[in-house]
């Protein structure tokens, strides 16, 4: 079991309140979140990475509980356990491509006692995403979109983080270049250990995924 | 995290640059001013010893002291040898040594004396004059020459020099009549090393036939050797330094020279000379390093500002780290790390730039006053100055660090 | 653009006024010899070829040295002349000069007599005020000549130079001049 909820709900300032379904996640599996816009997906991501603190109901990772947790030992989790593709905007535009790459190793001790050989990991994983190796001396101004994203790809999968979240990774690709990627991007998880969460608002992947689950707008 | 502190540096570099030259150029002032200020003051305070009192025209006594040991700034009148002669029979006064000034050169001044001034004066403390080469004055062409005068002319005992009129290297030369170099000093690291010192009889004898402001005869085709020499010696001197057979005497001895009826002569310390002159210029002091402090506060802001105008623009550097496990405090502390970078930095170049200016301060110095400083690179209360400083950087710039801290604290995704 | 005239315009003036001509040999002969014109011919005959020191010491002498400084040569005038000399202001308003004596030596009217009526030169700049330098600081002066006698509290004055041009002079530091045999000759 890699990510498990039961009875989440968040009630924000503004007095709106959102219910979201239980739903667990186990290794191999790769899931697709969709849901209108403004339904609460970015809320759902918020609590899964531990960001926003737990209001009610409760979430599993692996074996952290994590209303039970501290917001220091959150940080840890997430460092640890949850590696995250962002909808655009991935990279820290003053590192290069590999040392965007590297900084998922920054902050988790784990992942990096898991890499003896961060620059041979990376390039592997490069060739899996088909990202071409010489592109990683370069700042992310010279890359393409779809380059980014693959960097930042990279990033979230080194050290094989349990958990892959990815944010309308390909809101900003074509049909074709999306297709692409999803299955470059499924390919590269290990199964055993690993799991995806792609959310989306974008109804012609969701033949990709094992399950969906829908977001709705409760009030 | 200091690669990341690093490189997230370089992509601000121009501004940060802009705030690094303000930083150092205002550290490396404080120090610079600091430093040559206490050299000054220590090489002039040392510059003459063994002179209980400096009897010169009535004026101010400072002035006196400026033209006379330091040959700055230019007398604008004389006391009588006469009046010396009455006041040296006080049995309270040791010694004293008549000096004139007013010719030159090749720009290095021309100081008048007996051969007792090198017996008598003295510098750092207890130190006395001494001859790397020859010996003083006896012959009426004879000349000392400092140590300074020797090297930048290349001069050796047995050179011959023409002494110019007036004190600056521009006017009538005395070519009829030759001195010749009888002995260098050694050197002392006072206005001594710049000095050129002649008998009076042989500055008087150059001047005779001057009498209306201008040469009138030539002494190429006089016998000076004829001339007797109490008929060289002057009327008139520039001041006298005197020496006391006891300290205890001093007030003694000055009250009754500056009471002295018949010239209006005037009898200085030089010790309380120069403290007052320090005294006066003190308090423009005070001004000065208070303005120089503000632009260092000025300065940290400007650093401060720029950390935190540049937090903006990265919102989504901090959501990225953030969701890679990041903690606020790490994102507060790599906001911290690039301000100690920056200071630690600008120290750096602050004591290469003090380095720098006190080297050029102490060349200008030794050629206009002709004292020496010390060169060293920094020693342990500038290092806790910078540290201070540095500090205070720190400090300033935790309230960016703070603001990181707390925006980072919720930044996640967001639609 | 504009700025780059602003900048161009800013060290133009600096550089004026930081401009010193800097002198060769000939120069300073040739100054040497202007100063000498002032004073007419045969002025000093009356100093003996062969004399004792004893003259030196006469009184009647040193009177007639004395008034062998006053004489002036009328007929310099409106002739141009170039000097160089020091600076001794008289009317200063900020930080120009429109009126000063020229002496060929700084440090004067102390340790001997103020230069002679004929070796100073009352320089008039108030039609182009002039820089007000240092006490010590060399110049070069050039214009007509005019004679004129006034009195002032340093010197009176013979000369007085109208329609001038004051510039710096640095001496630089091999062309100081020197009598041949001065320097350093063993």
């Amino acid at each position: 079991m890699i990510l498990k909820t039961s009875a989440l709900a968040h009630t924000f300032k503004s007095g709106r309140h959102i219910q979201f379904p239980d739903f667990e996640v186990n290794a191999g599996e790769k899931i697709a979140v969709v849901g209108a816009s403004g339904s609460g997906k970015s809320t759902l991501l918020n609590l899964i990475t531990g960001v926003l603190p737990l209001q009610t109901g409760s979430i599993q990772l692996t074996e952290f509980t994590y209303h039970r947790l501290g917001a220091r030992d959150l940080d840890t989790v997430r460092a640890d356990h949850i590696g995250v593709i962002f909808q655009s905007l991935n990279l820290i535009p003053y590192l290069t491509a590999l040392e965007n790459a590297q900084l998922g190793l920054q902050f988790s001790t784990r992942r990096r006692s898991r890499v003896s050989d961060a620059q041979r990991v990376i390039s592997e994983l490069a060739i899996q995403l088909g990202l071409s190796a010489d592109l990683l001396g370069q700042k992310p101004s010279e890359l393409s979109i779809g380059q980014q994203q693959r960097v930042a790809a990279i990033r979230a999968l080194i050290g094989k983080p349990e958990l892959i979240i990815a944010d309308e990774p390909t809101s900003a690709l074509d049909p074709h270049a999306t297709q692409l990627f999803m299955d470059q991007l499924s390919s590269s998880i290990d199964p055993e250990t690993q799991a995806v969460i792609v959310v989306s608002h974008n109804p012609s992947i969701i033949p990709l995924f094992d399950r969906v689950i829908s977001i709705g707008d409760d009030q | 995290m200091i690669r990341i502190a690093a490189a997230s540096i370089r992509s601000r570099i121009v501004p940060t640059i802009l705030v690094m030259i303000a930083l150092t150029t205002s550290m490396a002032l404080l120090l610079a001013v600091d430093r040559i200020q206490d050299a000054t003051k220590r090489g002039f305070n040392q510059s003459l010893s063994g002179v209980d009192l400096v009897l010169g025209p009535r004026g101010s006594g400072i002035e006196l002291i400026l033209y006379t040991v330091f040959h700055l700034g230019k007398p604008t009148n004389n006391i009588t040898t006469e009046t010396l002669k009455d006041i040296e029979s006080n049995p309270l006064i040791e010694w004293a040594i008549p000096i004139a000034l007013g010719d030159s050169h090749r720009g290095f001044r021309v100081i008048s004396t007996t051969a007792k001034y090198f017996d008598h004066i003295q510098f750092g403390g207890d130190q006395s004059l001494t001859f790397e080469a020859g010996r003083p004055f006896s012959a009426l062409n004879d000349v000392v020459i400092g140590s300074a005068v020797a090297d930048e002319l290349d001069y050796s005992v047995g050179s011959s020099i023409f002494v110019t009129h007036g004190s600056e290297a521009l006017g009538k030369v005395h070519d009829d009549f030759a001195f010749k170099v009888s002995g260098i000093l050694n050197p002392t690291g006072t206005p001594t090393d710049q000095a050129i010192f002649v008998s009076l009889e042989g500055y008087e004898l150059i001047h005779l036939g001057w009498t209306n402001g201008s040469q009138a005869v030539s002494l190429k085709n006089l016998d000076v050797s004829q001339i007797p020499k109490e008929r060289l010696y002057p009327k008139t001197i520039t001041a006298a330094y005197l020496g006391l057979s006891s300290k205890l005497n001093l007030f003694k001895v000055s009250r009754s020279i500056n009471e002295y009826a018949e010239e209006p002569v005037n009898a200085v310390i030089p010790g309380v000379a120069l403290a007052e002159l320090w005294s006066m210029l003190g308090s423009i002091d005070i001004v000065f390093r208070i303005f120089n402090w503000l632009i260092i506060a000025i300065s940290l802001i400007g650093m401060v500002t720029m950390t935190l105008t540049g937090l903006d623009s990265r919102t989504r550097e901090m959501t990225i780290l953030r969701a890679l496990g990041a903690t606020p405090a790490n994102l507060a502390s790599m906001v911290l790390i690039e301000t100690a970078i920056v200071s630690i930095t600008a120290v750096l170049l602050a004591i290469g730039l003090v380095r720098l200016l006190t080297w050029g301060a102490a060349d200008f110095l030794s050629h206009w006053a002709g004292v020496r400083i010390d060169l060293t690179w920094i020693n342990f209360s500038e290092l806790s100055t910078l540290m201070t400083i540095v500090l205070a950087g720190l400090c300033a710039s935790l309230i960016p660090a703070v603001m990181v801290y707390r925006r980072s604290l919720a930044r996640g995704f967001s639609h | 653009m504009k700025y780059f005239a602003h900048v161009i315009c800013f060290l133009l003036i600096g550089i004026q006024t930081t401009f010193a001509y800097e002198a060769t040999e000939e120069d300073f002969i040739r100054w040497e010899n202007a100063w000498d014109r002032l004073i007419p011919q045969g002025t000093y005959d009356f100093v003996p070829k062969d004399f004792g020191y004893e003259l030196l010491f006469n009184p009647t002498f040193q009177s007639q040295l004395d008034a062998a400084g006053k004489v002036i040569d009328p007929s310099l005038e409106g002739t141009t002349i170039e000097l160089a000399g020091f600076m001794v202001p008289i009317e200063v308003k900020g930080d120009k000069v429109s009126q000063f004596l020229l002496v060929p030596e700084a440090g004067q009217c102390i340790h001997v007599p103020p230069p002679p009526m004929n070796q100073t030169l009352l320089v008039d700049t108030t039609s182009s005020p002039t820089e007000l330098r240092d006490l010590y600081q060399p110049v070069i002066v050039s214009g007509r000549l005019s004679v004129v006698t006034q009195s002032f509290e340093i010197a009176d004055s013979g000369y007085s130079l109208v329609d001038v041009t004051v510039t710096t002079l640095d001496l630089g530091e091999d062309a100081i001049p020197i009598a041949p045999g001065a320097d350093g000759d063993r």
